[in-house]
C-alpha cells in the first residue's frame, strides 16, 4: 500500500464516556462502567453497559421527527467523529467522503414498535413513520443524509464483526483512491426488544451475579452493552495536506470464519498485512464477553498466534458490556486512546483463566508498552475480524 | 482496469423467483414476457390494498423461514454449477475457502417477527433469526463455506452492493472466491410496511411508461460464484462473465426519495465506468433498476441521459421488474444474473406492460418484445431505501 491508512478523528459514546476526554478518563481509571437496568418484561434487573446521557440535538443540524436510539448513537458519534477530525463536509467534494457502519441488531425497538401496531390495530394502521427507521441500514443512511456524504456507502449486520468489517472495507476503498475521506464505525444500543430476545436466548448474566468473568473458568454470560462509535479514515497523504494529525494507522486487517480455527485465520491475515510479528505487538484488545464458547475460541485463536509471545490481553467488554455488532468500532477506537490512557484496564473477575497460557491483564495501572495494538471483533455466528493498529 | 490487479470472472449462477426455481425457468420466463405477480396469500391481508404480489408456491420453509430456504437454493444451484465443470460430487468447489455475503432487506423477518410480538414468550430461534448474520452463518455452515462471511443490509440495493463488497474483498486478497446471496421474503412485517410506503400500485408494474403507478414487491434469492480468473482457471472453472466495474454511494438527499435529476445515481454509474475503466461510450446495455415509480424512473432515466448524453438513445434499456416484481435484497443479484444472460445469449429480456413513452423519461426501452443484440458490457443499477446506490458493470468473460 503507498499511502498508510491514518485515523484521523474519532467519536464515541460508549458506557465509558461521550467523546475522546471523558473516554480516557474511564480508561485510566479502568473501572467497569456496568450498572442494573430496569426492563419490564424480565423478571430481575439484569446488568447492562448503558452510555451516559447526550443531547443528540447537539450534533445534527435540525431537530428530526423521529430517530431511534441506535440511529442516534451513530448520528452523534458521526457528528462528534467529524468535529474531532476538523473536517467540514460543507467545505469538501461530498462524492469524495462516504461512510461504512456496522450493527447487529439496529432499531429493534423500533421494528417492535411498528410491528405492535400491526398486531394491536391490524396491517393498515401501522404507522408509515416507523417503518424506514425499521431497516438495518437506516442509521448508516441516516448519517450520509445528515452530512450529504455522497462517496462510497456500505451497511453492514454481520454480527459482533459488522463494525470491524466497515472498517477493513473502508481501507481498502481508500487504498483503492475510491474516496478521500471515510467515516467507518457502528452502533448498538440497548433496548427492551433486546433485552427480552437475549433472555428468551438465554444469553443474560444470570441474576445475582456482578461480573460476565470474561475468560475466568467461570465465565457467567454476557453483558448487553451499546455504543456508537466513528473512526475518520484518510490516507496520510491526504489528512497531512489539509493539516490533520494522524492519531493512528490502520496498519493491517484479516478477516476469517467463526470457531477458533477462523479468529486465528483473522488474526494471522491482519499481522501479515501489518508486516509484523506477535511479539511486537504492544497488547491485545480482545473481543471476548462473557460467553464462554467465544471467550475460548479467542484465547485458543490468540495462544496459536501468538504463539508464546508474552503480549498483554485485555477484554474491553468487561468495561463497557457486549456492544454487539459496535464492537470492533470501539476496540479499535480504544486502542486508539489506550496510548493517551498510558496503561491498560484490568479483565475484571479474571482470576483463573479457563485458556491458560495468555498474559492476560488482570492487575489495574499495568503500564502500556510501544508498538502496536491487535484488536478484535469475533462472532461465533460466523465470522471473526482482526485488525493491527499503531 | 490495472494490469496488474486481478480480474473478477462470475462462474456460478443460482436463482429462485417467483417466476421458477432455477436460473434457468425465470430466464424463459422473462423472455416470455411472463408475469410473476398473482394474489398475495401469504397471510391474511385484513383489507390492505396491495393484495397482488411476487409470491413463491410450493417450497418449505428451512430452519423456520422461507427467506432462509430460498437463498439456500440459490446458493446451492450457483455452487452446483460452478463444480459441474469439473465434477458432479459434493458441492465443493476446492479445498481453499470459498466466503459468503449474504444481502437483504429484512433477513428471516418471515420467521423472526414471531419474536417481536409482545407479552409473548419469545422463540429462541425466532430470536436469533433477528439478527440476519444468524441466516448467513447457517447458510455457510449447511454449504461448507469455510472463508469470512459477511452480511449487507444496503436495503434494495444490498445485492449489488455485495457483488461490489465481493470484488473488493477478492482484489484485495481477502478471499479467491466469494458467494453471493441477495434474499428476502415476503413476511407481515415488510408487506404491511412496504405497503404503507404507497409505493405499490394496483395496476401492472409499467416501468418507464408514462401512466407508471408503482412497483410490485416480490421475493427470491439469486446467487452469484465470483472467483479471481486465476483461481477459476486453476481449478479447471468457465468463467461466464466478467465482473468489471463496481460502485456504492448514497445520494445523500432524502431517506425515500432520489436526488433531484438522478445525481446519486449519475455519480454511482460514473464510479462504476471509472473502477472499468470504460467510457459511457463501451456500455451496450442498461439493466435499470426501474421500479415503476413516478419519482425513481425520471430520476434513473436522467441520470442515464446526464452520464451517456449522445450515446443514450443508442443504448437499450430494459427493467425486469415489469415481470419479476421488485425482488429486494434479491433485485441487485437477479438483475446481474439476467445481465450476464444477456451477454452470453445476446438477447435483451423486454419490459413489459409498457403502453405510453414518457416524455421526460426518454431512454431506448426494450419494451414488450424481446431483442436481440451483440453486447460486449453491460451495466446494472440499483438503489435502495435510505438512499443507498449501487451500481455493477459486467462483460464478456
Amino acid at each position: 500500500m503507498d499511502q498508510p491508512i491514518t485515523i484521523t478523528g474519532l467519536g464515541i459514546l460508549s458506557p465509558l464516556g461521550i467523546g475522546v476526554e471523558e473516554t480516557v478518563a474511564a480508561l485510566r481509571e479502568g473501572e467497569p462502567a456496568l450498572k442494573t437496568c430496569g426492563v419490564q418484561s424480565l423478571p430481575f434487573s439484569p446488568l447492562c453497559g448503558e452510555v451516559p446521557a447526550f443531547r443528540i440535538e447537539e450534533w445534527l443540524a435540525a431537530p428530526k421527527t423521529y430517530i431511534d436510539r441506535n440511529s442516534e448513537l451513530l448520528l452523534a458519534a458521526v457528528g462528534m467523529a467529524l468535529r474531532h477530525a476538523g473536517l467540514d463536509c460543507a467545505t469538501r467534494d461530498p462524492e469524495r467522503i462516504g461512510i461504512l457502519a456496522g450493527t447487529a441488531w439496529s432499531g429493534l425497538d423500533t421494528m417492535s414498535a411498528f410491528f405492535a401496531d400491526y398486531l394491536q390495530k391490524g396491517p393498515r394502521l401501522v404507522k408509515p413513520l416507523l417503518f424506514p427507521h425499521a431497516y438495518y441500514n437506516t442509521a448508516v443512511s441516516l448519517a450520509a443524509i445528515e452530512w450529504s456524504l455522497r462517496g462510497p456507502h456500505q451497511s453492514f449486520a454481520s454480527g459482533r464483526a459488522a463494525a470491524a468489517q466497515a472498517l477493513i472495507a473502508a481501507r481498502d476503498l481508500l487504498a483503492d483512491d475510491e474516496a478521500d475521506v471515510l467515516l467507518a464505525g457502528g452502533s448498538e444500543a440497548l433496548s427492551t426488544t433486546r433485552f427480552h430476545l437475549l433472555s428468551a436466548q438465554q444469553a443474560l448474566l444470570p441474576e445475582g451475579i456482578t461480573s460476565a468473568h470474561i475468560f475466568d473458568a467461570c465465565h457467567a454470560g454476557t453483558i448487553p452493552g451499546e455504543a456508537g462509535v466513528v473512526l475518520v479514515l484518510e490516507r496520510r497523504d491526504h489528512a497531512v495536506a489539509r493539516g490533520a494529525k494522524p492519531l493512528a494507522i490502520i496498519r493491517g486487517g484479516g478477516l476469517g470464519p467463526t470457531g477458533a480455527a477462523g479468529a486465528a485465520d483473522a488474526i494471522r491475515a491482519a499481522l501479515q498485512e501489518a508486516g509484523i510479528a506477535p511479539a511486537e505487538l504492544a497488547c491485545v484488545c480482545a473481543s471476548a464477553n462473557g460467553c464462554p464458547a467465544l471467550d475460548n475460541a479467542e484465547a485458543w485463536a490468540l495462544r496459536e498466534t501468538l504463539a508464546g509471545a508474552p503480549v498483554p490481553v485485555i477484554a474491553p467488554a468487561a468495561l463497557c458490556g457486549d456492544t454487539g455488532g459496535v464492537c470492533g468500532a470501539l476496540h479499535a477506537a480504544l486502542a486508539v486512546l489506550l496510548r493517551a490512557a498510558g496503561n491498560l484496564p484490568p479483565v475484571a473477575g479474571l482470576a483463573t483463566p479457563a485458556v491458560p497460557g495468555l498474559a492476560y491483564v488482570t492487575t489495574p495501572a499495568t503500564e502500556l508498552r510501544r508498538g502496536p495494538i491487535l484488536v478484535l471483533a469475533m462472532d461465533l455466528d460466523g465470522t471473526s475480524a482482526a485488525l493491527v493498529l499503531e | 482496469m490495472h494490469p496488474t490487479l486481478p480480474r473478477i470472472v462470475v462462474s456460478g449462477l443460482g436463482a429462485i423467483t417467483p417466476l421458477g426455481f432455477s436460473v434457468a425457468e425465470t430466464w424463459q420466463g422473462l423472455l416470455a414476457c411472463r408475469s410473476a405477480v398473482g394474489p398475495l396469500d401469504l397471510f391474511p391481508l385484513d383489507g390492505l390494498a396491495c393484495a397482488q404480489a411476487g409470491q413463491i408456491h410450493g417450497l418449505a420453509p428451512l430452519a423456520g423461514s422461507r427467506a432462509i430456504a430460498f437463498a439456500m437454493a440459490a446458493c446451492r444451484e450457483a455452487l452446483g454449477q460452478a463444480q459441474s465443470e469439473i465434477t458432479n460430487c459434493e458441492l465443493r468447489i476446492t479445498n481453499s475457502p470459498v466466503a459468503l455475503i449474504a444481502a437483504t432487506n429484512f433477513g428471516a423477518m418471515d420467521h423472526g417477527e414471531k419474536a417481536l410480538t409482545e407479552n409473548a414468550s419469545p422463540v429462541a430461534d425466532a430470536a436469533r433469526n433477528l439478527c440476519p448474520h444468524a441466516v448467513t452463518d447457517l447458510l455457510a455452515a449447511t454449504l461448507g463455506l469455510t472463508g469470512p462471511r459477511a452480511t449487507l443490509t444496503l436495503s434494495c440495493a444490498a445485492g449489488a452492493a455485495a457483488l461490489a463488497h465481493a470484488a473488493s474483498l477478492i482484489r484485495h486478497n481477502r478471499a479467491e472466491r466469494v458467494l453471493v446471496v441477495g434474499y428476502d421474503a415476503l413476511s407481515r412485517f415488510a408487506w404491511s410496511g412496504l405497503c404503507a410506503l404507497r409505493t405499490m400500485t394496483r395496476d401492472r408494474v409499467r416501468p418507464f411508461d408514462c401512466h407508471r403507478s408503482g412497483t410490485i414487491f416480490s421475493e427470491g434469492a439469486a446467487a452469484l460464484l465470483l472467483e479471481s480468473d486465476s483461481a477459476c482457471r486453476a481449478r479447471g472453472g468457465t468463467p461466464l462473465a466478467e465482473l468489471l466495474g463496481w460502485s456504492t454511494n448514497n445520494n445523500g438527499f432524502h431517506m425515500a426519495a432520489p436526488a433531484p435529476h438522478g445525481a446519486g445515481t449519475a455519480q454511482a454509474m460514473r464510479q462504476a465506468l471509472a473502477c472499468a475503466d470504460l467510457l459511457p461510450e463501451a456500455v451496450d446495455h442498461i439493466n435499470a433498476h426501474g421500479t415503476a415509480t413516478q419519482a425513481n424512473d425520471l430520476a434513473e432515466a436522467q441520470a442515464i441521459a446526464a452520464v451517456f448524453g449522445p450515446h443514450t438513445p443508442r443504448i437499450p434499456v430494459t427493467s425486469i421488474k415489469s415481470s419479476l416484481g421488485h425482488m429486494l435484497g434479491a433485485a441487485g443479484t437477479i438483475e446481474a444474473i439476467a445481465s450476464i444472460l444477456s451477454l452470453r445469449e445476446g438477447v435483451i429480456p423486454p419490459t413489459t406492460n409498457f403502453e405510453t413513452p414518457d416524455p421526460d423519461c426518454r431512454v431506448n426501452l426494450v419494451a414488450n418484445q424481446r431483442q436481440e443484440a451483440r453486447l460486449r458490457h453491460v451495466l446494472s443499477n440499483s438503489a435502495g431505501i435510505g438512499g443507498g446506490n449501487a451500481v455493477v458493470i459486467l462483460g464478456s468473460a
